[in-house]
């Protein structure tokens, strides 16, 4: 292909290429992509969940949605720690999600840096660790505890 | 379905608002832009109540909080229903009056389709993302389980409540909500459908302003199914209410660089104001809006500029004085950022975040460029300046793009001055898409005016 032909295809193309056409192409365009990603799944699994969320109580869609280990043990630790008492959380690992929501369903129960020493701590997953100045508390399952400051003997 | 009577009554504050507006400023309003507009003057109506409740030491009580709907709903009565749901007679969006035609039914149709959409994703899943809870929702369980802004929030530490030094518009909306609901979680989210809504209405009657009512629809739709705006809708995030308040502030401004009508500066103004009880990034803005205005105005004929100048100080007095209950209240608390606070700032720190900037570009170019998120608005912009490059220093849009530019130069001078723990990259990767909806509603405003003639010829 030389210049020529190059050049004269070019002006063939520019010539169908008006705005009008430009426009309405990329309206198309636009078009075709706002249907794909209405219809693509955001996220692995989302209409499963969708799913799951219509077809059932709304009481029982947080619990599917934040995990039910982590609600009940949220459950379990208002249960079992006073109300003007403050916590802290650890082990909660790569969970950062799963501390964030387990202090917003935890409120009024107030949370506090484990460093500024809570009368409790929840540990999402107990190592066996000690950890200085806490004791074990209330147990659980056989990894998610409860600490006491004070408590010494585990 | 329960949050739709607080919402309802945030509606009617507004509404009674923006008719009050009109009536002192002799402004016509057309329905769409009384029912936009008066989701956001409601929604910030409601932020002033709760938050002035709070500085009184009052309760968040229903029975107190239903005075001010009721107080609408009688101005509304009074002012005459009738007239407020009339016809718009504003100039240019009567240019395509009458009849939809069948190409706007269709686009309209698109429209409702998305909104429908953003509902079904809204409607049954409860808070439950790591932002909305953590920034957001944990406060507004706050304010509503204590019925007020606990004692020393402000200074409540990171781990107990993350950024208390972010504005409570967001939060104290929710909890507007959840004080006639009652706390639910799940429904409360459908303020984030009623933001997106209010958004589009007041950018339609904006476009409508500057171009066939056919081709306002059409830019609607763009951003209406700009794939970013769409899930921020259906989640709990200042992020589109900042948008929207900035997109709705930079529209007007556009009207009133192109008409010169006082009452479009004045809710421009308002509405950046406004911004500032959204997200602390509306500084930003509000700089670019002054520094836009006060290069207009200094390039304008003399005998047009006392006139300008006082429009400028009435705008500047207008943002200074809704911005200012909050700004007071942080600057009385000491509310420090805990990311950005320029006061520690070291040279080495700063070095580092410039050897930083190609990664943030690399960043900007993968949104730009990738369509999951933004479909084609930025291409399109980007191309409809090339191609339209000769009308980039016309009329009215030099200032617009230089709103639009000054606005991104800030927030590129806030990234060189980030001073959290993490790094750059860090906050680039999980801000950037963020931040980008801040640009959205004066971006696609931009490529409307500049392929203004484009459109309406492709429509013919």
């Amino acid at each position: 292909m030389n210049a020529t032909m190059l050049t004269s295809m070019l002006k063939t193309l520019k010539s169908y290429m008006t705005p009008r056409v430009v426009v309405r192409l990329t309206l198309a365009i636009w078009v075709c992509l706002w249907m794909i990603f209405i219809i693509k799944e955001d996220k692995d699994g989302q209409y499963a969940m969708l799913g799951y969320l219509y077809t059932h109580a709304p009481a029982e869609n947080m619990r599917h949605v934040v995990g039910e280990r982590l609600q009940d043990f949220v459950a379990f630790s208002k249960d079992n720690i006073p109300r003007d008492a403050t916590f802290g959380m650890r082990n909660f690992g790569n969970l950062a999600l799963g501390e964030v929501r387990a202090r917003y369903m935890m409120w009024p129960w107030r949370c506090i840096g484990t460093k500024d020493m809570p009368d409790y701590i929840i540990v999402w997953e107990d190592t066996g660790e000690p950890v200085e100045g806490y004791g074990l508390y209330e147990r659980f399952d056989d990894k998610g505890v409860i600490l006491k400051k004070g408590n010494i003997v585990q | 379905m329960t949050a739709l009577l607080p919402i309802f009554y945030i509606e009617i504050i507004g509404v009674a608002l923006a008719r009050l507006f009109s009536r002192l400023s002799g402004r016509r309003m057309g329905l769409v832009e009384t029912l936009s507009l008066g989701c956001f003057l409601g929604s910030f109506a409601s932020c002033m109540a709760l938050f002035f409740l709070w500085k009184f030491g009052l309760l968040f009580e229903p029975s107190l909080l239903v005075l001010f709907p009721i107080i609408g709903a009688v101005f509304l009565v009074g002012d005459g229903l009738a007239r407020c749901i009339g016809p718009s007679r504003s100039p240019a969006s009567s240019s395509g009056d009458g009849h939809l035609s069948r190409l706007e039914k269709i686009i309209l149709a698109g429209i409702a389709i998305q909104l429908v959409w953003v509902l079904f994703l809204t409607v049954r899943m409860p808070v439950s993302a790591h932002d909305a809870l953590a920034n957001y929702a944990l406060k507004a369980k706050m304010f509503h389980m204590e019925k007020t802004i606990p004692e020393a929030f402000f200074g409540f530490p990171e781990s107990t409540v993350a950024h208390p030094d972010y504005p409570p518009m967001l939060p104290l909306n929710m909890t507007w909500v959840y004080a006639f609901s009652g706390f639910n979680d799940t429904s409360v989210k459908l303020i984030m459908p009623f933001f997106y809504l209010a958004f589009l209405g007041l950018s339609f009657v904006q476009l409508s302003r500057m171009m066939k009512r056919k081709s306002a629809l059409l830019v609607t739709f763009l951003l209406a199914t700009v794939p970013q705006i769409g899930d921020y809708a259906t989640i709990i995030h200042a992020d589109l209410l900042l948008g929207a308040l900035v997109g709705g502030a930079f529209g007007y401004l556009a009207l009133y660089l192109s008409e010169g009508r006082k009452s479009d500066i004045v809710l421009s103004s308002f509405l950046m104001g406004a911004a500032f009880w959204a997200k602390n990034e509306a500084a930003v803005f509000a700089i670019a809006l002054m520094v836009t205005l006060a290069v207009y105005i200094s390039s304008e004929r003399p005998e047009k500029r006392s006139n300008r100048i006082s429009d400028m100080l009435i705008s500047f007095g207008v943002m200074a004085l809704v911005a200012w209950p909050w700004l007071a209240l942080k600057s009385s608390e000491g509310l420090v950022n805990s990311d950005l606070a320029p006061s520690r700032l070291t040279a080495t720190r700063l070095m580092e975040n410039v050897r930083q900037i190609p990664i943030v570009l690399d960043f900007f170019q993968q949104e730009v460029f990738g369509p999951k998120k933004w479909n084609l608005v930025w291409i399109t912009l980007l191309a409809a300046m090339v191609l339209r490059r000769k009308k980039l220093n016309e009329g009215v849009m030099r200032y617009l793009l230089m709103f639009f530019f000054l606005g991104l130069l800030g927030y590129f001078a806030a990234y060189m001055m980030i001073t959290g723990n993490d790094n750059l990259y860090f906050y680039a990767n999980t801000t950037i898409s963020r931040f980008m909806i801040h640009f959205t509603g004066p971006a696609v405003f931009i490529l409307a005016l500049l392929a203004k003639e484009d459109i309406e010829e492709a429509l013919k």
